[in-house]
């Protein structure tokens, strides 16, 4: 659980999340979550649980300890992500966030896009906010990016970095993995299709689609962003600064 | 002959309209669809206040659309999004 430790607080807690041990729970034959008005019931992988929106309580199980971090990360996420439109302002990004000293960038696609592959090719300079989920909020109505403890799997735990951190969004990069190197300002409308096409966004109910358009379409107003076609090879970087990005 | 049933967004659908592009959420369709500038000025009309003809009246002047196509090009736009549930459609 000490990925945690980083992003807790002195503020008194919002939620109430409680976590079970289940060995019974097993993994389905597919992922499924259901929405009753405010509430949300889910089995994902081995993880099954509930949460309630508007009582601000939930639950997930784990089927065993070493996978009491995990579980209770997939809840957390599911929660942020609704939560974070409606009551701060900001969206769980399924992206890896880079941090320069004085500029933060965003890697954003779904699973498979390459988010690990750009944290790993990264320069020693570059910090590593996270290789799978960051959070954006409009703070006086300038994007920050956000750390997160919600790391994926495919980054070795050693190179992991759990710490807070906050940086102003310089740009956001919608990856795609291309046989050649190139670089697509996006008009705001497909710059909206594609965060859609990630997973960690919460359009699951009427009232978070609206929430989260409205957040999105201020954010994107605000934000220069790309379509980032690429080799998994160390270039990317010569590449960025080629084009006036990541230059330290 | 004139149409006169007065099409609506559905109320389950969230939308932006974004430099004349409308992109349509469907959370009960699990759905996202992006409309051309048309089919977005269509969307956005279809507010349940005018019908498919003061609609189309709307788009001959605002596109280049010939008078005599807009009818048939409103209603068909409007009845496939009836068919996907992204659309009422009421009698007037």
């Amino acid at each position: 659980m000490e990925r945690f430790g980083a992003f807790l607080t002195e503020a008194a807690p919002q939620w109430q999340i409680t976590l079970q041990h289940r060995p019974d729970v097993v993994k389905g034959d597919a992922d499924w979550a259901v929405h009753e008005e405010t509430f949300t019931r889910f089995h994902i992988a081995a993880y099954r649980g509930w949460v309630d929106l508007a009582a601000r309580i939930g639950e997930v199980s784990a089927p065993s300890l070493v996978r009491a971090p995990s579980a209770l990360a997939r809840i957390l996420v599911f929660i942020a992500t609704v939560i974070l439109p409606r009551e701060r302002d900001g969206l769980l990004l399924h992206a890896c966030g880079l941090a320069a000293p004085q500029a933060a960038y965003a890697f954003c696609g779904p699973s498979g896009a390459g988010k690990s592959t750009v944290t790993s090719l990264a320069p020693p300079i570059v910090q590593i906010m996270s290789d799978e989920n960051v959070v954006v909020r409009l703070e006086e109505n300038v994007p920050v990016l956000h750390s997160t403890p919600f790391w994926g799997q495919s980054t070795p735990e050693a190179h992991i970095q759990r710490m807070r951190m906050r940086r102003p969004l310089a740009a956001l990069f919608i990856l795609k993995q291309s046989p050649k190197w190139f670089l697509r300002p996006l008009r705001n409308s497909e710059a909206i299709l594609a965060l859609l096409a990630t997973e960690k966004i919460a359009v699951e109910r009427v009232e978070s689609a609206r929430v989260w358009l409205d957040v999105a379409s201020r954010l994107i107003a605000r934000t220069p962003i790309y379509e980032l076609g690429f080799l998994p090879t160390s270039d990317l970087w010569p590449f960025l600064t080629s084009h006036g990005f990541l230059i330290f | 002959m004139s149409d006169h049933r007065i099409p609506k967004r559905h109320p389950d659908t969230a939308f932006r309209i974004f430099d004349g592009e409308a992109v349509i959420i469907s959370p009960t369709q699990n759905m996202v669809r992006m409309l051309n500038p048309t089919g977005s000025r269509i969307w956005e009309l279809a507010d349940g206040s005018r019908s498919i003809a003061e609609i189309a009246a709307i788009l001959t002047e605002e596109f280049e659309v010939r008078p005599e196509h807009a009818p048939k090009s409103a209603r068909d736009f409007v009845l496939a999004l009836v068919e996907r549930d992204l659309m009422t459609l009421n009698s007037d």
